[in-house]
């Protein structure tokens, strides 16, 4: 993350579309070298789309028909894979099982985000943008890095173990931290808590004071001016958080792979694994396309409650 | 409660979330510092030995070198067809939105999905994976959107009547570009070709699936992990936070001076 949104003058949001009028005069300079240089300028960019996104998604498509045999991949359309999916209660649970580990890890990240991008907000000055600057330099470092540090801290004999141990108040060596849900979960809230925390922060911070004032003076106690106020306007960086997060939750790998054991696998890990183990490319297909399918259904849902645009642009 | 007593009970809450984002990473930094062969505590005392093990491990190196080709090729090639993209919009033109959302969707889907499905598109193609074709493809699409936002953001933040009255003063459209334009949304271009290298230098998963011969530090550091565990990959990570954080360091200063 950039902190190039820090600036939150109440011009900054235009870059979405040019106001009419307001430039009109550049507009029309600019509008003489025409459409040709618009293609030109977008070209390489739909081009990089295209073999970047559009044709490997299609690909996708086509692959989750076709079928694999032990001689490879046959090429005649089946719904095999699908029926496959369906078929075996293992698949179909771990996607429902996914699917609630990256909701738990998402309601705890806005519960632990809220109260603290509440915090941030109400500083001041100098500050403020400093501490806000505190809670993206661990977005900076690989996820890699930051899942791989939970290892030494984990497990048996991680820190908190020996911590227990010196202090006395366990016997022998716990094993409930790590190699399940619990550490998947934890370990996941600590990657992506800035993603909740910082949409959650520039909505509030964008808040008028002069509202709550209103509030205040028209009679309402502190906690009715949070409810009626404070908490409806903060709700566009609160969906696009539970956005964010959620989508980061679920499409884990990395996490569940290196912390998870077996209990702690999920949909990714079987995902890969049709890549990497079993090789069945065109049921991995299938996955893929349910991967992705929740995540377009999620933005879709979720547009009708919040404007995205705030969501992609607090991910830059 | 007195308004007081809530504001030093907020305090005590952020401590504590900083606690919990900063002591797993400042404790693999501790670690790397510790005289003892167990990944974790209990302290056997300070030692440089981790890093001079470090040193010895040649394939390490050769994926750091590796990792910093593939960044610098995907912060020039993103920052490039990003800020295009981003003075397109700069003019008005029909299915605008759509593109916009077009551009700015591989944000959302998964990386996983986006790694997978390019192995399928590059096995098809019969291109061979290798880190300047296939994974450089995956880094520069992955880092796309972030440049395009970046970049749109400075330009439209910068006062247009500088350019009109450049015009106004005979320049033609090259000249008040680079005298004008460019100057003035150079931050944003140094910035976000920082940034796009940071996101390629730490990018995994859609490396992992377009990658050939040649290892990223992401994807060696995988490999470690799953062949050995050591306080070496402590040193190794200690060092990666300290480059990556030093990048955006540094990309800050940059643009902050410029601004």
């Amino acid at each position: 993350m950039a902190i190039e949104h820090l600036d939150t003058r109440p011009g900054s949001e235009r870059w979405t579309a040019a106001p009419p009028g307001v430039r009109s005069d550049v507009l029309a300079l600019l509008h003489r070298v025409g459409w040709v240089k618009i293609l030109l300028f977008l070209l390489p960019a739909l081009l990089l789309l295209a073999v970047y996104l559009v044709i490997p998604v299609a690909m996708l498509v086509v692959m989750s028909f076709y079928r694999s045999t032990m001689f490879g991949i046959t090429r005649d359309f089946s719904l095999g894979n699908y029926a496959h999916f369906a078929g075996n209660p293992m698949f179909p649970y771990l996607l429902l099982k996914s699917i609630r580990m990256a909701l738990t890890v998402t309601v705890l990240s806005l519960l632990v985000s809220y109260p603290f991008a509440y915090f941030l907000a109400r500083m001041s000055g100098r500050f403020k943008t400093a501490l806000l600057i505190l809670v993206m330099v661990p977005f900076w470092t690989s996820y890699l890095i930051r899942t791989m540090a939970w290892l030494p801290i984990l497990g048996i004999k991680g820190v908190v173990n020996y911590s227990l141990l010196s202090l006395q108040l366990v016997t022998k060596p716990v094993e409930v931290f790590l190699f399940n849900e619990f550490s998947v979960i934890l370990t996941l809230v600590h990657i992506y808590l800035p993603y909740m925390v910082v949409p959650i922060f520039l909505s509030l911070d964008r808040l008028d004071v002069r509202l709550l004032e209103a509030a205040g003076d028209l009679g309402a106690n502190p906690l009715r001016a949070f409810w009626h106020v404070t908490l409806p306007l903060s709700m566009p960086g609160v969906g696009g958080g539970i956005v964010m997060v959620f989508i980061a939750g679920f499409g884990a790998y990395v996490t569940p792979k290196l912390l998870g054991g077996s209990s702690g696998i999920m949909f990714g890990n079987v995902l890969a694994d049709q890549y990497s183990g079993t090789f069945n490319w065109p049921f991995g297909a299938v996955l893929a396309l349910i991967m992705i399918t929740v995540v377009i259904l999620l933005l879709v849902v979720a547009s009708r409650f919040t404007r995205l645009d705030g969501v992609f642009r607090a991910q830059a | 409660m007195t308004g007081e007593r809530w504001r030093r009970l907020f305090r005590f809450y952020a401590l504590a979330v900083y606690v919990f984002l900063y002591v797993p990473i400042a404790m693999l930094v501790l670690l790397s510092f510790n005289d003892s062969n167990a990944i974790t505590l209990p302290w056997g005392g300070f030692t440089l030995r981790w890093y001079r093990a470090l040193t010895e491990n040649q394939s390490l190196f050769v994926s750091l070198k590796n990792s910093v080709i593939l960044g610098l090729a995907t912060a020039a090639l993103a920052t490039l067809i990003g800020s295009l993209a981003a003075f397109a919009f700069r003019y008005r033109f029909r299915g605008q939105a759509a593109l916009m959302r077009m551009i700015l969707l591989p944000l959302v889907i998964p990386g996983l999905t986006i790694g997978v499905a390019l192995l399928l598109l590059f096995h098809a193609l019969g291109v061979r994976p290798g880190l300047l074709t296939t994974t450089l493809v995956a880094h520069v699409g992955f880092a796309l959107p972030y440049v395009f936002v970046l970049v749109s953001t400075r330009l439209h933040r910068f006062d247009a009547s500088l350019e009109e009255a450049a015009m106004d003063l005979g320049a033609d459209e090259l000249t008040t570009f680079w005298q004008v334009t460019f100057p003035l949304i150079r931050p944003g271009i140094i910035g976000s070709a920082l940034f796009a290298f940071t996101l390629s230098f730490d990018e995994f998963i859609r490396t992992l699936f377009t990658i050939g011969n040649d290892n990223t530090l992401p994807i060696q550091i995988w490999s470690m992990l799953g062949s050995m565990v050591s306080p070496e990959l402590n040193a190794v990570a200690t060092l990666i936070v300290v480059a990556s954080v030093g990048v955006v360091v540094l990309g800050e200063v940059l643009r902050g001076r410029d601004r």
